[in-house]
This record gives structure tokens, sequence and C-alpha cells, in this order.
């Protein structure tokens, strides 16, 4: 009867088994095909395991789809249950031919490859036996899984991408590597190399696996007398397959948003003096000069920042060296999977500016806090204006221009009047002014709130502004659907905006009538950029620079540039290009390069002026290359 | 034919694919829920959904919608016994199928339709005052050549569904076909490429449509709706489905048909692998043929040597000296004694010097074997090796991130242990001209796609091996051992990728990555003054592109230089791997290459010099010109 029973299959799948082997060795033709014709780089090993991931793993989900899922579907299997034959010994038929014929395929499919080894590199048999072994067992593993499957009948697609889904998961979300496990750990880059045997542990998951799957395949086959199989086999209707397309659509989703919202770690930095208060880390590698001075300072201005503005903690803070900076330029870097402040900055640089450098920090330091939330443009004017002002603290009801340098940015950058729209259009201000002239203009703001309502109402609509932490998700469009400044300066300071902002504008006037001869000579910029053709896909970008008053004769002027991409945002310090001229020459430049007709730039011309202790820029424009 | 029967018709078509519609909606608003969960947006522009993952993303999801909906559209009518009752109605099969498509096109355009709202919804919320004018064109173009990829991947589906059960194994097949085309070399295949529609190219502000290969693309997806209406009209008519279509029932004529086209297709097959294996392509008249070479084999203590038997009398100083090289590679990284290194010295290498893969090395059969150069790319893919072993593999798990430290390892021991200064120099030349143009970025070096995608992905060399010099310096010169069993180790955080990795691969082996960094560039700085003359002799060309009918082109403008040469090489695509880009030979003072060869809507171009005492070619950015 088993011979019966083999005949049967024979007859009935003969044709898709034909189809099937001549697909594979198809497949393996191309799958080899650039080894073999080219060599080049390519390893025919290496390829070959490409072909048993992909072509083995069809090739065996197909005899089983025929053998099983098909018989079941179309009923068939009944009448096999008619004849005078167990069901099991049904079941191991199939798996027999099944496993034969898939078996017979890779047997082929890897003799015919160690042969072209053998014939390009000579006989490696340790090499040969480890990759018999590792496609024996992988194959093993794979066909018993794609058994299981197929009494799943009309589940069995779905299963699979779930399947994948999950080892996609347990990959991203766990600390299991998947990679490294069962028929992957044996599949993996060492495949065509390795000699020795594999590891333990993947080759012993795959058999397990793999035997886990026949007992598992063998359970659905006689379970309930073959009748959970046939249920399964049914075809899936229209709605249940979108049903099951939306389950699967929504693991993946889960799995993206869990992922998204999971813990970050804490970055760490050994060998490093740390400073430690509560709710704020610092930390400075030994090798920083003055580090542990450097740790604690730092640590006390943020820890008077985390309890001016009554957060509940701050991110640790790593402040590393680079020489190579300017004492002007710190950089953030971004920290992968991990919490924290990583800044980079030349600590003992000639024009260290320890001022300017907490300033920056603080202002880094809460948007890291607030997860980039202070960044909004309604309440950034705030955030910058803030860390100015944080750093010239305790004036209280002083003039503005007890801090002379500060109060001369302010009233060089500040338009007459200043209006809400500016503070509505601050990074556009910002882009225009410069961003320390635009900060001391931020600055002044907060001045004026302070000298015309005390320091206590200052700090409280500050820290409604600035120290408040949403969740990172859509909620904030119901919480911050009051502009969070307007309403804090009436909540906490009970001071209408136009009122604030007609105090500011009077304070601004006082002192630039007190110091008008020193903004009489500070110099104003003007660039012009013109884009000459030199095919009608090409331009070469030209700008001259003109400045009034003249500034010292020793001051050096630059051409700044950046490339934009196609939506407007920021110009990030880290695209400017900069094109460093003396004082000396013509106010005029060629870029290097050419352009093409349709790229998008920024240009501004810079020059320090001394007096401010910054650079003025001329604003930036954005140029579309015509 | 009344109109009512037709909107009868449609509403029935629509009630027909309405779970589709459902799940259309649902894939629709996942990314729009994603943000509203796990983003701010009011601070989610436009910029992640013109990433290109972002757009890759929506056209595989119109792909699987376009196909999934053509699979059952007209043949459902036949083989469920509807088709009759559809007949029955006073409209021609013309019309039916012209209701079927557009609604079934109607619920398609859906998801491009969620996808552009819902972008546009949260740029707007997250507008700044640095926006002139809100990105219409953007949000247009993307969503049009999303609902264009729909169509097209329907069109193809439609027009398969008639094999039923057989249309996934054609599809696939046809998937394949395109591959190997690609492979071998046949460019026109690439104006067929439906998935390039989502990979976006700006201008300025403008999302550049890639017109010609859309009409290309269009006039073949016209073609095959034509087929399918055709079929369709044949549905059910005596002769009508047999013919072609592979129903329940195959008669005779269908087997006969499928073995024939079996047959010619393995035979196609087999010709093509052997057309291709003899390179039938370069054997013009009047050229010469050798005969292949046997492999030889010798081995030593360390090294199991494969190579063409014409080279046996020049292996002896490569056997002689070979084990010298791994015992002074071994001397550096420390380790224990493995099994013996198999380097294969059979075959010429297009690219490289040399290969390493696991425990295996490839050198080009072009190599001189008595050359010291030899010994030195031995010693440099003996590196290679040690530290694949030295971290379990993992750094091939990580390479677009730690290719740096990879190469970088590998060039600093083969100049420190194997080369003459004047290597040397010419590398760190390089380096010293890049840091004078300030083109070297932390974010490109841990990033080795970014920087074949801006710069030149060969950098990794004269970069990295400075770097590595900058590490030794610091940490001693244990320390890249050190970093590569770092990355062995169990616990080591996955998925970390760029300076994440490095940061906490350096300070698991004790090692401080700003420290190093710091070094790096300081060490660059120095060159940039030692290697003064030659960075200045080394001129920033301007390249002019240029149109000439049939060719594209680029000009230098500026005059050539006196020393060196110049190159210019051409990429379809910024993502293209490096083997596939164009390097032509100028003509006069321009290179000139095929404009069917550049289906895109963009090409990019690359000028650069080429100086004898310079390890590599050096060049100026890539430029990315709209076609």
């Amino acid at each position: 009867m088993i011979r019966t029973l083999l005949h049967k299959e024979w007859i009935q799948h003969r044709a898709a088994l034909a189809v099937l082997v001549v697909l594979v060795w198809m497949g393996w033709t191309l799958a080899m095909l650039p080894v073999l014709a080219r060599g080049g780089e390519l390893v025919l090993l290496d390829q070959f395991r490409n072909f048993v991931l992909v072509y083995g793993i069809l090739a065996a989900s197909w005899i089983c789809h025929r053998l099983i899922a098909l018989e079941y579907r179309g009923r068939t299997q009944l009448f096999l249950e008619g004849l005078p034959v167990s069901r099991p010994a049904m079941v191991v038929v199939k798996y027999g031919v099944g496993m034969t014929v898939f078996l017979g395929l890779l047997a082929g499919t890897t003799l015919l490859t160690l042969a072209f080894q053998t014939l390009r590199h000579g006989l490696d048999a340790s090499l040969s036996a480890m990759v018999a072994l590792r496609v024996g067992a992988v194959g093993w593993f794979f066909f018993n899984l794609c058994f299981v499957m197929a009494f799943a009948g009309r589940y069995r697609f779905a299963i699979w991408i779930g399947l994948l889904l999950t080892l996609l998961a347990v990959h991203e979300l766990t600390a299991v590597r998947v990679n490294e496990v069962g028929p992957f750990g044996l599949m993996d880059q060492r495949f065509a190399f390795e000699q020795g045997w594999p590891r333990l542990g993947a080759l012993g998951s795959t058999l397990v696996g793999g035997t886990l799957c026949l007992v598992g395949a063998l359970a659905m086959g006689w379970m309930r007398e073959g009748s959970v199989a046939a249920l399964l086999a049914e075809n899936m209707s229209h709605r249940e397959k979108v049903m099951v397309a939306l389950v699967l659509g929504g693991g993946v989703f889960a799995v993206s948003v869990l992922d998204e919202r999971r813990q970050k770690d804490p970055f760490d930095l050994p060998d490093a003096a740390v400073d430690s208060r509560p709710g704020v880390v610092v930390k400075v590698p030994w090798e920083v000069t003055d580090a542990s001075r450097r740790a604690r300072v730092t640590a006390d201005h943020l820890s008077a920042v985390r309890q001016f503005l009554d957060l509940p903690s701050l991110p640790p803070v790593f402040l590393v060296g680079r020489t190579d900076f300017d004492g002007r330029h710190f950089e953030r870097g971004t920290l992968d999977q991990a919490e924290g402040v990583h800044v980079q900055a030349n600590f003992s640089a000639a024009d260290w500016d320890e001022e300017r450098f907490h300033s920056w920090l603080i202002r880094e330091v809460l948007l890291a806090t607030t997860r980039q939330r202070a960044a909004l443009e309604s309440r950034r004017w705030v955030l910058e204006g803030f860390s100015s002002w944080w750093m010239a603290a305790g004036r209280g009801a002083d003039p503005l221009d007890t801090d002379r340098r500060l109060a001369l940015r302010a009233c060089y950058g500040a338009p007459r009047p200043l209006t809400a729209d500016h503070l509505n259009r601050w990074l556009q201000f910002r882009e225009q002014t410069g961003p320390e002239i635009a900060a001391a203009v931020a600055w002044s703001g907060l001045r004026a709130l302070e000298r015309r309502k005390g320091g206590d109402a200052l700090r409280e609509v500050l820290r409604r502004t600035l120290g408040v932490v949403r969740p990172v998700d859509g909620r904030v469009l119901w919480m911050d659907r009051d502009g969070a400044f307007s309403a804090a300066l009436e909540l906490a300071a009970g001071m209408e905006r136009d009122a604030w902002l007609a105090a500011w504008n009077e304070e601004i006037e006082g002192v630039r009538s007190r110091l008008e001869e020193p903004l009489a000579g500070l110099p104003r910029i003007q660039c012009t950029v013109s884009f000459e053709p030199l095919s009608p896909e090409s331009r070469m970008l030209k700008y001259q620079v003109h400045w009034e008053p003249s500034p010292s004769p020793r001051a050096a002027w630059s051409f700044l540039h950046a490339e934009l991409s196609a939506v407007d945002t920021e110009i990030l310090p880290t695209s400017v290009q900069r094109e460093r001229h003396g004082h000396g020459g013509e106010p005029v430049g060629t870029l290097p390069g050419s352009m093409a007709v349709g790229l998008r730039i920024a240009t501004t011309a810079a020059i320090e002026v001394p007096a401010l202790g910054c650079e003025v820029i001329a604003g930036w424009k954005r140029h579309d290359v015509r | 034919m009344t109109p009512s029967a037709l909107r009868m018709l449609c509403r029935k078509e629509f009630r027909s694919i309405r779970p589709f519609l459902f799940l259309v909606v649902g894939f629709g608003l996942l990314d729009p829920l994603f943000v509203l969960l796990s983003h701010y947006p009011d601070q989610a522009d436009l910029g992640g959904w013109l990433d290109r993952e972002a757009q890759w993303e929506a056209h595989l999801m119109m792909f699987f919608f376009g196909i999934a909906l053509a699979a059952g559209l007209l043949v459902r009518e036949h083989d469920e016994g509807t088709l009759a009752f559809l007949d029955a109605l006073p409209l021609s099969r013309t019309r039916i199928f012209v209701a079927k498509v557009v609604v079934a096109l109607s619920v398609l355009s859906v998801f491009p339709v969620l996808n552009v709202v819902s972008a546009a919804v949260f740029h707007g919320l997250s507008r700044t005052s640095l926006e002139s004018a809100f990105p219409w064109q953007l949000l247009g173009a993307g969503g049009a050549l999303q609902a264009a990829a729909g169509f097209l991947w329907f069109s193809l589906g439609l027009a398969l569904s008639f094999l039923r059960r057989y249309s996934f194994l054609v599809l696939a097949l046809l998937f394949w076909a395109a591959i190997a085309l690609e492979e071998v070399g046949w460019m026109p295949i690439r104006w067929l490429n439906v998935f390039s529609l989502g990979q976006p190219t700006f201008h300025g502000r403008t999302w550049v449509v890639p017109t010609d290969k859309l009409l290309v693309q269009s006039a073949v997806a016209l073609a095959l709706l034509a087929w399918a209406w055709w079929r369709f009209r044949k549905l059910g008519e005596p002769g009508g489905e047999g013919r072609i279509s592979i129903g329940r029932r195959r008669p005779i004529l269908v087997v006969v048909a499928m073995t024939g086209a079996a047959i010619i297709t393995i035979a196609a097959w087999l010709a093509l692998l052997v057309w291709v294996g003899n390179d039938v392509s370069e054997r013009l008249p009047g050229s010469v043929t050798y005969a292949q070479w046997r492999s030889s084999r010798a081995t030593t203590e360390r090294y199991e040597f494969l190579f063409p038997e014409y080279q046996s009398g020049t292996i002896a100083p490569l056997l002689e000296h070979a084990d010298g090289v791994e015992a002074k590679v071994r001397g550096f990284l420390g380790g224990e004694e493995t099994e013996r290194i198999r380097v294969d010295l059979t075959r010429p290498l297009e690219r490289h010097a040399g290969l390493a893969y696991w425990k295996s090395v490839r050198m080009s059969s072009h190599m001189a074997l008595g050359d010291p150069e030899t010994l030195a790319v031995l010693g440099h893919e003996t590196v290679h090796v040690r530290l694949d072993q030295l971290s379990a593999g993992r750094l091939s798990d990580v390479f677009g991130s730690m290719r740096m430290f990879h190469e970088g390892v590998a060039t600093y021991v083969e100049h420190r242990f194997f080369a003459t200064n004047e290597p040397l120099a010419r590398s760190r030349r390089v380096a010293a001209v890049m840091r004078s143009r300030d083109e070297v970025k932390v974010e490109e070096m841990v990033d080795s796609d970014l920087l074949r995608r801006r710069r030149d992905a060969d950098l990794v060399y004269p970069l990295g091996e400075v770097f590595i010099a900058a590490l030794v310096r610091r940490h001693g010169d244990d320390a890249p051992a050190r970093m590569a069993r770092a990355l062995a180790r169990p616990e080591a955080p996955k998925d970390l990728h760029g300076v994440g990795l490095w940061q906490d691969t350096m300070q698991a082996a004790g090692c401080r990555w700003p420290g190093v960094i710091d070094e790096f560039f300081a060490e660059l700085d120095r060159l940039k003054v030692e290697h003064r003359e030659f960075v200045d002799s080394v001129p920033r060309l301007r390249g002019v592109f240029v149109k000439d009918g049939k060719r594209l082109g680029v000009r230098i403008a500026d005059p050539w230089p006196a020393k060196g040469s110049v190159v210019c090489r051409f990429r379809t695509d910024p993502e293209i791997d490096p083997r596939f880009y164009e390097s032509p030979v100028p003509t006069g003072d321009t290179f000139w290459v095929d404009r069917a060869d550049y289906p895109g809507s963009s090409i990019g171009f690359q000028v650069g010099v080429r100086r004898f005492d310079a390890s590599q070619t050096i060049y100026e950015p890539w430029v990315e010109v709209r076609l």
C-alpha cells in the first residue's frame, strides 16, 4: 500500500516537481552566473550560501505546499483516508517524498558547486565537508519548518510573515542576536571559508528546531484525525485576507512604536572627573586640562538652572576636548540609543570664552531635556534669551547697559520697533541678524520684563515656558494650544503681551540713546552674489561684500555659504562653509568648483566686530541657482 | 447602455473590493498614527517624508496593493461564474472592464492621497517662518509618483492575472530576469525599473519627476492594460480562455505550449550561461584567446597559496617571506595561532589588489609575486582576516560603520611593517589635501555609504591610516586589537552604528573616542603643513556640465594641471555601487557619456586629479545635475 501511495504522489506531482527541478537549477545558474562568468570579487561558495537561503526556502515551501496544503485544500486526503492505510503512514510518505526531492536538489546543487570550487581551487576536504554539513542541517530545518507550515493551511503565509516579524522584533527589542542563532548562525558569512566545526549552539539549535517542527507537523497531521488540518486548509475569504493583513500590519506598527518609545540606555564616559548633584551629572575626561574644576563649574551652572526652572533632572553632560577647534566653536554629538549631552570643544584655545560656552551649553541641555520642544519657533527666542540672561543674571532692576556688550548687541540687532511678528518669526529674524545678536535681543526682552515685574515673575514665566517636559506624542497639540510664552506672561506676570512689547521697545530706545556713539561706529555689512554661466547647466558663484563704516584695518571678513535641502529649515552651523579673506584685498571673491542649475544655496558675509565680541553678518539669503 | 446600469456596475465593483479599501485605508493611516504616538506632530516637517527610505516603503506598499488588487479583479468573475450575470446586463465587456479598472484605480489612489494629506498636515503644523512657500510641488510630485507606481504595478498585475496561480511565478521570473540583465550590464533595463520612481531627486525646491522614464513605463503599462482588456473580452468565449491563459483545466495544447516554453527557456538559459562564460562579446575577429592555466598549491606554516601554474617560478620569494608577514601581523594584533589562511592568487581582481573574507584572502593574479608590494598587500589582507577573527565576525556585521577601522588598521600595518616611507607619504598627501579642503567629516568617516555618496569611498584608506596612527599613539599598539575584541563581547549593544558604535567600542576597549578624534585632526593639520607644497599643487577643478545631442559631458573649465591627469566619473544615482560608475576617456577637454545610459532625472559627476605621487585619485565632491 505504501508503494501505491508513493505511486500516487508521483503521478500527482511529477509535473510540478519537474518544473521545480528546472526552476531550482535555473536559479542556481542565475545565482552562480556572475561568479562562474566573471569571477571578479565574488566568491563561489558565498554566492551558493545566498542561493541556499533564497531558493532552498522557496523550493521547500513549494514542495510542502504541493504535498500537504493542496491535498487538504482539495479535500483529496479524504480519498486516501478511505484506503487501508494509516493516517501516520500517509503523512510519513508525503514527508519522505518531499524530503527526498528537496535533499536531492540540495545535494545536486551542493555537489556541483563543490565540483566547481575544486576545479578552481583544488579539493579542500574539510571545507567541503563543513559546507555539506551546514547545507544539510539548514535544509533539514527549513524543510521541516515548511512542512509544519503547510498544515497551517490558509494561515501559513500569515504565519510566515508573523514569524519573520517576530524574529525582527526579537532582534530589535531584545539582546538576542537572531543572526547568530540556529540556521542563520550556520549560514553566516563564515559559511564559505570556515573549515572547522560550526558553532555547536547554532548547529544544535538548528537540529532541535528542525525536530520540533517535524513533531509539530506530525501532530497536526494526526490531531483529531486530521480534521484540524483539513479545516485550516479551506480557502480564505476576501475579508479574512484583509483582516489578516491588517493584523500583521498592526503587529509591525506596534513593534515600531515600541522600538521608538524604548527607554534609552545612559551613556557613560569612564576615567573622567565626575561631579554629581541631585538631577545633574557632569563628566569630563581627565585628559582635559583642569577636568575637576571644569566638571564642578559646569555642574554648578546646570544645577542652578535645574533648580531655577524647577526641572526634576537634566540629562548627563559629557565634556570632551577637541584641540583642532577654535575657542568659538562647540559641537554637540548625537548619542545613538543613549541619553545624554555629549559636547566637544577646545577648552584650552587661546580665544576660549567660558561665558559663551556655558551659555551655549545651557541651551543644548535644555533642548535635550525638553526633547527639542524648546526648539519650537514660538519659544525659541525665550530659550536663547534665557541662556544669555542666565550668564549675566542677578542684575535685577539695573539698567540694561550694565552689561554693555550684550546691550550693544541688542541695540545693534533690534528692529525699530520690535513687534510680536519678530518673535513669531524668530528663526527668520535670527537668520538675518546672526545667532549672537539675536540672542542678545532676546536677552533684552527678558531683562525688560525683569525690570518691570521683578525676578520672581520672570522666573515663573521662564519656568512655565522652558521648564515643562511634554510627553512625546500628539497630546502636545492640546497641551500647548495656547502660545506658551504669552499664556505664561499673563498668568505669572499679569502682563499683556502688547504691554510688555511696549516696555521692551522703551528699554531698548533708552539704551540706544545712551550708547549712541559706540553704536554709530559698528559696521553694517552687505553681500551680493551672482551666478556666472559656465554652460547652460553649470554656474560659477561670484560674491562682493560692502560694509559701512569700515571696521578696523586688521579685521578679517568671510564669505559663508551652505547648501540647502528641498525643505526650508534652519542653516545648521555644521553645514556652513567659509571662505576667509584678509581685510587688505578687494572685497570680492569666487567660489571654487561649479554649481548645477537648480541647486539651492544660502549665502552671507560676516565680519568680526571686537566691540560686540562676535561676528556680524549680512543676513542669510537663500538662492535658487539659475 | 444606460447610465444607471454603469452606476450599478460601479457600485457592485466598489462593494466587491470594499475590504481592500479598508486594507488600503488601514495601512495608509499607520504612518500618521505612528507620528501621533511617538513624535511631536508639530515638529514633524516634510523632511522625514521626503526621506528615501520613507518613499521606498510607500512604493513597496503600492507594489503590494497594485499586484494584489489586480490578481482577482477580472478573472474571478470567470472563475466564480459571475461573468454570465454581468454579460446579461446591457453593458459591453469593454465598459465592464473600464468600470472595474476605474474603481480599482480609485481605491488604489487612496493610499497616496492619505500619505500626502497626512504629510501635508504634519508639515503644516511644523512650518516655521523660514519657509517662503508651502512645498506643494514636493507633495504633489511625491504623491503622483506613488500613484503612478500603483498604476504601473496594477497594469502588470492585471496582465499577469490571466495566468492565475502562475502569475506570481512569472512575476518572480520577471524580477530575476531584470536583475540578471542589469548584472550582465544591459543598461536599458533601468528604464523599466518601477521601483526607481520611489528614489526622490531634488533640485532646489523641486522634486524632479523622471518624465522620460515615466513615459516609457506608462507606454508599457498601457500596452499591458490593452492586453488585459483583450483577454477579458475573450474570457469565457469558446477557445478564448484556453488559448493562452492557464485555468483550472489544462487542454493538451496548453501542456504542449508549456513544455515547449520550458524547453526554450532552459535552452536560452544555458546559451546565456555559455555566452557569458566564454565572454563572446570580446571575441572580435582577429582576437587571440588563451587556454586557462590550472591552479597549483603551496603551503607554508601559516598560509596555503593557490596560484596559476605559470607563476610557479616566481612564487618562491612570497613563500619565503609569507610566514614573516603573518608573524608581524600577529605580533601587532596579538592572539593565538589559528589554522592556515588560504590565499587565492588564481584570478584577476577588477578594482582591488586584494580582498579578505573571513579566513581567506584573494589577491589579484596580476601581481608580481616577487615584488615587495605583494608582501604589503598580503600583510594588509592578513590584518583583515585577523580583525575578523578577533571580532568573531562582528566587524563584518557593522562594516558600513567600521570600514574606516578595518581599512585603517590594515593600511596602518601595511605601511608600518611592510612598506617604504614613500608609499606612506603618498597616502598621507591625500589626507592632507582633504583636510586642507575641509572635507574630512566625522559623520562621513563612520558611514561608508555617506562617504561614497558625497565624496569617495576609498578615502577610508588614507584617512583610516591617519586615524589608526592617532589611536595607536594615544592608547598603544594593542588598541586596535582591543577594539576588535570589544566588538565581540557578548554584552555589546546591538544595532549601534556610526559614532555611537565607535564610542561604545572604544569605551569598552579602554580607549577614548574624543581624544583620538582630537589627535586625528591635529595630525591632519600637521600633515597639511608638512605637505603644503603638494597640497598647493593640486588644483581645485571646476567641471562644467554640457549636453550635446545624445551625449552628456563634463568640460573642465580650468587649465589642466601641469602635473598628473584629470579624470571624471559619472553615476546614475548616488546609491549605486561604485563598480557601476562610468569613467570615460576625455575627448579634448570634455568627458562624454551616452544619454541612453542615464535614464533617471539626474546625473552625478565627479572630477578629480590623478597623481603619481599620491596613493589615489583626489576627487572633488560629487555634483548632481538635473537632466
